[in-house]
């Protein structure tokens, strides 16, 4: 594919350092990588690998001590933070681990907030196919609170899509839930990519989560060790296993 | 358990500051209020100390006895023990005012402006000449230093007086010191020599007082009951006891008696005053109640994790209640405190606002009596405790598994609320109509369950309005979405998605504003009642009116000269004691009752006032006849022909025969009498008002003119058309309502405190959400917005709320007043919705902590907040 080699997202020799002196952690070390559009990119490491910290530099959430991030043609590393913000409503979807949604909105109200928040109409045609997708259009009307945690995650993911951003990061979508749920979901995300060409990158521990995933990079030590392409879950087992 | 309270006390700073505000602020007001009253009477005890100075005998005529002459000067000089006597005269408060440079006079709305005789003789003296002299005749007079300076006056330069007598000119010959500072707390004192101040105030041969010094030879206690007999008391059986004998004539009083009655004039004022301020530091204290008792509710149900976790570990439930109670011990013994010294700063901050409002209060230093002290610790601690047991015993029925996962609400719905709401504001109303209508006797059972009564309605409709909460807020919200969008709707939103919460936040607001809005209402039927009555019974063209000081007859007598007016007359009010004619007493009928008479020239009436006569005729009053209100009548059955008993000075009875009646509330008093009499049982000397209507062969302008010029002159009177006079009317019925407003803006302060309170304690709780929300792209901007929105959506809502409880009590309350008070029934709306929109606007004001601090969380430490 030739969109593959296109960059949707990624960072030159990011770097990121907590504390100083003897009590310094490098969370990230000089780390360059990049998330090419169209693909699921899972990132995996243990506890304290700098794999959150990664994609929350990436995702404009938080600041490198050195090095810089690039979201599709724009390095964020200079931003504002009110540019900052305006690149998370308007080039970056986001799906967390829990709490994904806004109690007091509706859930097809959450899935337009980025939209609502910036005054834009929602592409009609698009909205209906992230609708369709979802699966969800008879609960559209539902408050969060009387949705599963598994049609919560699809209101999240579609939510993400709504805006068509050039990326999406998730951070342990199916952390919650359990693993019939957590398929449907990954799923979902698959063919969002497949069917939208949307760019994705996941964060997460689950080796059969990951085996949903295009390509997968390896953290340890704030630095990338490893990575598959078109993993299937035994192969990523055996990468952990190598780590 | 105890360390474990202290730990937690110590770990929430922010939420124990909030918590302690509200504290600090209900007991800083209570704590004010007491710290002016006893403030200000110790100023005025050693102000009384200065008034008495070294006199050590005074004698006073008593009211109904004859007054004292030259002659009984010279029965008390010629006592054996007396050193010297000397015979004085004072003019009652604001009588005499001088005329400053700029042409204006001192403003009668201040301290008191008070003129007496001046004595050489400087033992009964307690005033001593500083630069100048003394005055010794006609034309000349002298000021405190501290009136001198504040108001210009310069020694040596002739003045301008307005006195009974009218206009007069004196030279400034002298400045004198009162007591040994001049602390006269503001007030004009003037001194003239006493012929001269006898003539101003159109008074014969009398003193007011004769004031006594003693050589020593004979005991003063001696002294005092041989004078009474001299001045032909009768012998008074029982000389220890304050009683005066029956029939007294003069009232002989010590150094001791005269301090204490001083202080006693001064304290009674200052009760009231000090009465008023409590009333109004209770509602604050009110207010701040539901504050402290809605940020227990909100902090507990906040913690009901941690304190889950501590069930889990194996605390008991009462240890978990103990821990709260604790906590809330320490809050409420800290912030009291605290209270205690802010309290100290409220009433000095007080006495500013009052006299931006142009009340001005003598200085005074920090009193805290131990009752103080004692009343503030108690309240303080007891409410915040009481404030923390209901939301610790729910802490502690928590399942410990359901408040680990954070699934348990202590702030959830309950039907037992809204029947305990509907139940107090049931009892509340009902206490309020028994006070109104039913047959509560005295001012002071009346207001004890009125106020109770209030207390009663005002927690029932804090539960109940939980109800409405929701619903209100929508509908104010409406607005937002379409100018605000998505943060708009968020805003009304959150505002809605925790009705209880909203509703006590808003209740505080609620209670402050229903008052606010309750005066409004009053003052606008009153207003439209005087318009009416203004309207129907005064057609005279001008109005001289004097707030506070009376008008001189002169001023009538150059009306009359003048050309360019038609009918002229004053108008004086007194109050008179009638012998009932008509006593049944199984009826339980009083044998005598006080009443207001009204007297003026009734030849005159007619183009002037409509008195709306039903029967008789007003011009048949004589010396020996009256008028009589119809009420009247009824309820003495008395009929056209019948007479009234008017009782005299000297004890006898005028029987007057009733020659008209009339139907008139406003303008007269319940009877009204012909002028000679009323010179008979009054010793006033000048009119209260007075009434004149244009010469038909002037010109509008023109008589305009030569009343405005006339005005001129009298710069301490209101010169008013009888439009002008409309306003003046209005102005000051908008003065007091402003002044009312001011001192609940007390109760309104604390609930916009509260309610930046629970945004902020709101913000904290939904941490997690904003973090979310700022995620996905909501900017800094949208975020304060949001925030600040809520705030005014909720005090809206109490806005709204108080709005229309203070109507409803307002049309409560105007059926409650007679119909002879207030008729009229008039709701200010413009007024009240501006009261809504202003309310609103201040709630945007009190967020703007809570949505600063919104706006600059960290989006990665709020998204993983737990």
């Amino acid at each position: 594919m030739d969109t593959a080699t296109i960059a949707a997202a990624g960072t030159i020799q990011a770097s990121k350092i907590y504390g100083s002196g003897d009590t310094e952690v490098r969370a990230l070390d000089d780390v360059t990588v990049s998330f090419d559009q169209g693909q699921l990119t899972a990132i995996m490491g243990p506890s304290g690998s700098g794999k959150s910290t990664l994609m929350h530099c990436l995702a404009g959430l938080d600041r490198l001590t050195s090095g810089h991030v690039m979201v599709g043609e724009t390095n964020i590393s200079q931003l504002s933070e009110k540019e900052l913000t305006l690149l998370r409503r308007n080039k970056i979807g986001f799906v967390f681990q829990a709490f994904n949604l806004i109690p007091t909105l509706t859930a097809i109200e959450n899935i337009t907030l980025p939209l609502d928040l910036g005054r834009q109409t929602p592409n009609k045609e698009h909205l209906d196919e992230v609708v369709q997708a979802v699966g969800l259009a008879d609960r559209l009307q539902h408050k969060p609170n009387e949705l599963s945690g598994g049609q919560q995650q699809r209101v999240a993911v579609a939510r993400a899509l709504a805006s068509r951003p050039d990326v999406i990061f998730a951070d342990e979508p199916t952390g919650n839930l359990d693993s019939h749920t957590g398929a449907e979901i990954l799923d979902f995300m698959r063919r969002a990519v497949n069917e939208f060409g949307q760019t994705i990158v996941m964060v997460t521990h689950d080796a059969v989560a990951a085996s949903y995933a295009d390509r997968v990079v390896f953290l340890a030590d704030g630095r990338i060790v490893n990575e598959l392409q078109d993993p299937d879950t035994d192969m990523i087992l055996a990468a952990l296993r190598d780590a | 358990m105890l360390r474990l309270s202290l730990k937690n006390l110590a770990a929430n700073k922010i939420r124990l500051g909030l918590t302690a505000l509200a504290i600090v602020l209900g007991v800083g007001f209570v704590v004010s209020s007491f710290v002016l009253r006893d403030g200000l009477k110790e100023s005025f005890a050693s102000l009384s100390e200065d008034i008495v100075g070294n006199t050590d005998l005074s004698v006073e005529a008593l009211n109904d006895g004859d007054p004292l002459t030259a002659t009984d000067l010279e029965i008390i000089s010629d006592t054996p023990g007396i050193r010297v006597a000397v015979g004085g005269v004072a003019a009652d408060t604001n009588l005499i005012q001088p005329i400053k440079r700029d042409g204006s006079t001192i403003t009668t709305q201040g301290p008191p402006q008070i003129a007496f005789s001046w004595t050489e003789e400087s033992q009964l003296n307690p005033n001593e000449i500083v630069d100048g002299r003394a005055p010794t005749g006609p034309g000349e007079w002298i000021i405190d230093i501290g009136a001198a300076d504040h108001h210009d006056f310069i020694v040596g330069e002739t003045y301008d007086l307005i006195t009974p007598a009218g206009r007069a000119s004196a030279e400034l010959v002298g400045t004198f010191r009162f007591g040994s500072d001049n602390t006269t707390n503001g007030a004009t004192l003037m001194g003239f020599e006493l012929e001269t101040i006898r003539d101003h105030l159109l008074l014969g041969d009398v003193f007011h007082a004769i004031s006594i010094g003693v050589d020593g030879s004979v005991p003063v206690s001696t002294l005092e009951l041989t004078l009474a007999s001299a001045l032909g008391n009768p012998v008074d059986p029982d000389p220890t006891d304050d009683e005066l004998p029956e029939g007294s004539r003069v009232e002989v009083q010590n150094r001791a008696d005269l301090q204490s009655d001083v202080t006693g004039q001064f304290n009674q004022a200052l009760d009231i005053f000090g009465g008023v301020l409590l009333a109004f530091a209770l509602i604050a204290l009110f207010v701040s109640i539901f504050i402290i008792a809605n940020t227990f509710a909100i902090v507990t149900g906040q913690r009901v994790r941690e304190l889950g976790l501590l069930r889990a570990v194996g605390a008991t439930p009462s240890q978990i209640r103990r821990s709260v109670l604790i906590e809330s011990l320490f809050i409420g013994i800290v912030a009291s405190l605290i209270g205690i010294g802010v309290g100290v700063g409220i009433a000095y901050g007080m006495r500013e606002l009052l006299s931006l409002l142009g009340i001005d209060l003598p200085s005074f230093g920090v009193v805290l009596k131990p009752f103080t002290i004692t009343l503030a610790m108690f309240v303080g601690v007891v409410v915040t405790m009481l404030s923390a047991i209901l939301p610790a015993f729910k802490a502690s029925r928590v399942a410990p598994i359901a408040a680990i996962t954070g699934s348990a609400d202590l702030e959830s719905e309950s039907i037992g609320r809204y029947v305990v709401g509907t139940i107090l504001t049931a009892m509340g109303i009902a206490g309020l109509l028994l006070a109104l209508f039913g047959g509560a006797e005295g001012v002071t059972q009346i207001l004890t369950i009125l106020g109770v009564g209030a207390v009663f309605m005002f927690i029932g409709l804090t539960l109940l309005s939980s109800l409405v909460a929701a619903p209100i807020s929508r509908f104010l919200g409406l607005p937002l979405g379409p100018i605000f969008h998505r943060p708009g709707t968020l805003a009304t939103e959150n505002a809605a998605r925790n009705p209880r919460r909203t509703a006590t936040t808003a209740a505080a607001l609620m209670i402050g504003l229903s008052l606010v809005s309750l005066s409004m209402v009053l003052g606008d039927s009153l207003k439209s009642e005087f318009n009416k009555i203004l309207e129907t019974s005064v057609q005279a063209d001008y109005l001289i009116t004097s707030d506070l000081a009376n008008v001189p007859l002169e001023v009538v007598d150059r009306l009359e000269e003048d050309p360019a007016f038609g009918v002229v007359t004053p108008l004086f009010y007194w109050d008179a004691t009638f012998e009932n004619d008509r006593v049944d007493a199984a009826a339980g009928d009083e044998a005598s009752y006080d009443s207001d008479i009204v007297a003026l020239e009734y030849s005159k009436v007619d183009g002037l006032f409509d008195f709306g006569v039903t029967e008789g005729s007003l011009q048949a009053i004589t010396n020996d006849s009256a008028a009589i209100r119809d009420s009247v009548a009824e309820d003495l059955g008395l009929q056209i022909g019948e007479p009234i008993n008017l009782v005299l000075n000297d004890g006898t009875v005028a029987p007057l025969e009733v020659v008209a009646i009339f139907e008139d509330t406003a303008l007269s008093s319940p009877v009204m009498i012909s002028y000679d009499r009323f010179t008979q049982i009054s010793d006033q000397t000048t009119a209260d008002w007075i009434a004149a209507r244009r010469d038909e062969s002037v010109s509008a302008a023109d008589a305009d003119a030569a009343f405005a010029a006339l005005g001129d002159d009298y710069p301490n009177l209101a010169f008013d058309s009888s439009a002008s006079f409309r306003e003046s009317i209005s102005g000051q019925i908008d003065q007091f309502l402003n002044l009312l407003t001011a001192l609940l803006g007390l109760a309104i302060l604390i609930a916009l405190i509260g309610i930046a309170n629970t945004l902020a304690l709101s913000v904290f709780e939904r941490t997690r959400e904003i973090g979310l929300l700022r995620a996905i792209g909501m900017t800094r901007r949208q975020t304060r917005r949001m925030i600040r929105w809520e705030a005014a959506i909720i005090s809206g809502v109490g806005a709204v709320l108080g709005a229309a409880v203070g109507v409803v009590l307002g049309i409560i309350l105007v059926q409650a007043i007679p119909d002879e008070f207030l008729s009229e029934f008039s709701i200010p709306w413009i007024r009240i919705i501006l009261m809504v929109a202003i309310a609103a606007i201040a709630g945007l004001a009190a967020a703007l902590f809570p949505a600063f601090r919104s706006s600059r969380m960290d989006v990665l430490e709020a998204i993983s907040h737990t």
